[in-house]
């Protein structure tokens, strides 16, 4: 816009109020750059500084009045010179060239992005608001070496050519196709001024003063600067960035241990080169790989992070390993312990057992006593309605039915004697097979199989709640059976309870008698507790062992006895039989038990009387060392 | 939430507690039959804990023939005769005659046998117990078993004496046995109620916290 100053140049304005403008005619350059902005964009023939340039020099020589800014940059210029230095911006002469690298290392740069700009076919950025390349602006100086050797960018801001600066591409490529000194091509896009000739109140000369002091950048160029701000190298340093890794380089990184920040010294403590073609030179990168010189090793690899896991894992290892190198010693031969006591008992009571049934010595007198409870017993089954079946359960296992089968088998035989339906049920699963094996065996000596004289109700699952249930209701309760007979017709039957034999039971008290056959106490206990209550005056019988008589006798023997009737051990068992006048099971056990039991009681003795006198002296001596 | 499932247990078993309990002195028709659901229910949940035992059973020995670990040729013969009655006994049934064979020639056999064995441990552990610490209470305990067997079993040689161990044994098993006898089944039935109320008032909570 026609009017507008940057802040920079009002800066310059403020400096330089328009009082102290030089006069018209010592700006007759500004006005050859002019008509050289309006018409081809050509420099000066090579070799011949700009006229301006003369202009300026022949002015100073001649003693002109110049501006008071250009005062200042040639006493700045002055100083300089006499301190040996040269001034910003122009080239020192004196010093030796700097080395420049072979095209043949060189790499092509990446392309520059600067932010907010546009970058030209020639690789000059434009801010967005700018006119475009190939619009040129009148009054804009194109971009470019200047005849002053000066390169000019869009803002104004004037770099030296010999300044040791990255190089465009397109500059170097046009280096190449022109040779030295490079021509500045005409034809290329011009350069858009950000300030237009009209509104530049001041002259811009060649060698102007950039300093920060006398220098505001625009806006949108301060803050390009900041961002690519250029970190003064420190006195007698090189301009280097210490070495850092970008991010995703130290992400890929394996072990933080191992990083290490290099930090690169002044020149002259650098190593110097002692091989390939950098042989004595210094700051160079080492042609021998880092890793191929032979130094201390560092300490971070030794810090290893180790786990609990880890370590125990380890320990095992080192112990295996120091386990391997062990000689194993041949182990002791174990001393066999060999249990005497227990062979000497098991071959004693075997043959104890196997002399009276195969040789049929020695013969043992039968039991001259009657057990108290036989007669009661005998009595209630004797009473035992005809036309109601028994109900017998079957509540041991088959480790017992040695015993069991031979204590029930006489009351079984008083029932069948009487021709009493029996019907057999059990909460074990091998129950019924127990049940169904001794029924049938006996059954055979009195006309009775299954279905006619005795029927297999089968198992009772549910344990005492099983009981309990199947008391109050025995027909709700589902019972599969166990080898259910074949109905009159022939059909199968699919229920125990249509068996015509149990046709008028409906409950428990239906049955005239119920015996539980158990092997423990516990079961019995169930029996009379839960299905007591349902009985009414139903006698209920127990068949128990002889180590299970005394917990379930108290419900016999009392006042208000809950059971009725008890059967237990082998020569009641044996009395019984006498008294139905069948030698059974219990029979023909009996000297083999009496020979076990004399033979079980003789070890006893023998063990207890020598340790009871041992015991008899230890307490002599005691009571003598009382005294 | 852990609390809330709990407390929620609790009211569950202490009220079907109190409806099979209360069926016992209330003649409601309502809670009778409450009951009888209750425990009809039971009845099944233990035939399926049977079954889910059962499976338990075959899993825990096919870890054992998997993973080749001590007696594993016992597992597998268990995990074989297993599939073999259960197979027989599904597409039989339990009264088929093999499976009958296979109680009565295997089961029965083998489970008298360790009945007889149990016999001779017994008679070797009273044997070492005696002679090893043969104290006032041991002696005790060995007298009243010895006197206990001498009045069940014949007599071969003086058998006059086996009328008075047989009233010895008599009053040892009707006085002291069934007195000790009796004070269990107390105990027995104490520690029942007690445990009962635990369980209603949910200071015991056997179903799991």
């Amino acid at each position: 816009m026609p009017g507008d100053v940057p802040e920079w140049l009002a800066a310059i304005r403020a400096e330089n109020p328009p009082a102290a403008e030089p006069p018209a005619a010592s700006t007759d350059w500004l006005s050859q750059l002019r008509e050289a902005d309006g018409s081809a964009q050509q420099g000066p023939p090579a070799g011949e500084p700009p006229t301006w340039v003369q202009a300026g020099e022949t002015g100073a020589a001649n003693g002109e009045q110049v501006p008071d800014w250009l005062a200042r940059v040639r006493g700045r210029q002055a100083e300089d010179s006499e301190t040996g230095e040269p001034p910003l911006g122009v080239p020192n002469l004196a010093a030796p060239p700097p080395a420049r690298r072979d095209e043949s290392d060189s790499r092509p740069l990446p392309p520059l992005e600067l932010p907010g700009l546009e970058e030209t076919d020639s690789g000059v950025f434009y801010p967005p608001e700018s006119p475009k390349a190939g619009q040129p602006v009148p009054g804009a100086e194109p971009p470019g070496l200047t005849d002053s050797g000066v390169f000019r960018l869009k803002t104004g801001i004037n770099i030296s050519a010999d300044k040791e600066a990255p190089m465009p591409s397109w500059l170097g490529q046009l280096e190449a196709e022109a040779g030295a000194p490079p021509a500045v091509p005409t034809g290329l896009p011009s350069v858009p001024a950000l300030v237009r000739a009209e509104d530049l109140s001041g002259p811009q000369l060649p060698g102007e003063d950039f300093s920060a002091e006398a220098l505001s950048l625009p806006e949108w160029l301060g803050q390009l600067g900041s961002e690519a701000a250029v970190v003064e190298p420190a006195e007698g340093r090189p301009d280097l960035a210490p070495a850092t890794l970008p991010a995703w380089l130290e992400a890929m990184r394996p072990v933080d241990a191992f990083r290490s920040s290099v930090e690169i010294g002044p020149e002259e403590e650098q190593a110097v080169e002692a091989a390939g073609p950098l042989a004595g030179l210094r700051g160079v990168l080492l042609a021998e790989p880092v890793v191929a010189i032979p130094r201390m090793a560092s300490a971070a690899p030794a810090l290893l992070e180790v786990n609990e896991r880890q370590y125990a894992q380890a320990e095992l290892m080192h112990r295996l390993v120091e386990e391997e190198q062990r000689e194993v010693s041949p182990a002791a031969p174990r001393r066999r312990h060999v249990p005497v006591v227990r062979w000497l008992v098991a071959a004693v009571l075997l043959a104890a057992a196997a002399l009276p049934t195969v040789l049929g010595v020695p013969t043992f007198p039968l039991p001259s006593t009657v057990p108290l409870e036989l007669d009661p017993l005998v009595s209630l089954v004797a009473a035992a309605p005809a036309n109601r079946p028994v109900l017998v359960v079957f509540e041991f296992e088959p480790g017992n039915a040695a015993e069991l089968q031979a204590v029930a088998e006489p009351m079984l035989e008083q029932m069948m004697q009487q021709g009493l339906a029996i019907a057999a049920l059990s909460t074990r699963s091998t129950g019924a097979l127990m049940a169904d094996q001794q029924l049938s065996t006996l059954g055979g000596n009195y006309g009775y199989s299954n279905g006619q004289g005795y029927v297999n109700l089968g198992y009772l699952p549910g344990g005492s709640v099983g009981v309990q249930l199947w008391s109050q209701d025995p027909l709700a309760v589902p019972t599969s059976g166990f080898a259910l007979p074949s109905a009159p017709d022939g059909t199968q039957l699919q229920s125990p309870w249509q068996v015509p034999m149990l046709a008028g039971v409906d409950e428990v008290a239906d049955f005239g008698m119920v015996a539980v056959v158990s092997s423990s106490a516990e079961a019995a206990r169930t029996w009379v507790e839960q299905a007591g209550p349902w009985m009414g005056a139903t006698p209920l019988v127990l068949v128990m062992t002889t180590g299970a008589d005394p917990v379930v006798r108290p419900y016999y023997e009392a006042q208000n006895p809950q059971v009725d009737g008890m059967l237990s051990s082998l020569p009641t068992a044996l009395s019984y039989s006498m008294r139905l006048g069948r030698p059974g099971a219990s029979f023909s056990l009996w000297n083999a038990f009496g020979l076990s039991a004399w033979a079980a009681v003789v070890f006893m003795i023998l063990g207890w009387i020598p340790a009871f006198g041992v015991w008899i002296n230890q307490q002599r001596k005691l009571r003598g060392a009382q005294r | 939430m852990k609390r809330v499932s709990t407390v929620l247990l609790a009211i569950a078993a202490g009220t079907a507690g109190m409806i099979v309990l209360l069926s016992y002195f209330l003649d409601l028709p309502y809670l009778s039959e409450a009951s009888q659901w209750l425990k009809q229910t039971a009845v099944l949940l233990g035939a399926a804990a049977l079954l889910v035992g059962l499976l338990n059973l075959v899993g825990v020995h096919l870890g054992k023939i998997g993973g080749q670990e001590k007696g594993w040729a016992y597992s597998a013969l268990l995990v074989v005769m297993l599939a073999v009655t259960f197979t027989l006994g599904i597409l039989f049934g339990i009264d088929n005659r093999s499976v009958a064979a296979l109680f009565r020639y295997v089961q029965l056999p083998v489970e008298s046998t360790l009945i007889a064995l149990l016999a001779v441990s017994l008679t070797a552990a009273g044997y070492r117990l005696i002679a090893r610490r043969a104290g006032v209470f041991n002696s005790i305990f060995m007298i009243s078993a010895i006197l206990f067997i001498l009045g069940s079993i014949p007599w071969l040689i003086l058998p006059g004496l086996a009328e008075p161990f047989g009233i010895l044994r008599t009053w040892l098993a009707e006085v002291w046995a069934v007195g000790g006898a009796r004070g269990l089944l107390l105990g027995v039935a104490l520690g029942s109620i007690t445990a009962g109320l635990r369980v209603l008032l949910a200071a015991d909570r056997p179903y799991g916290d």
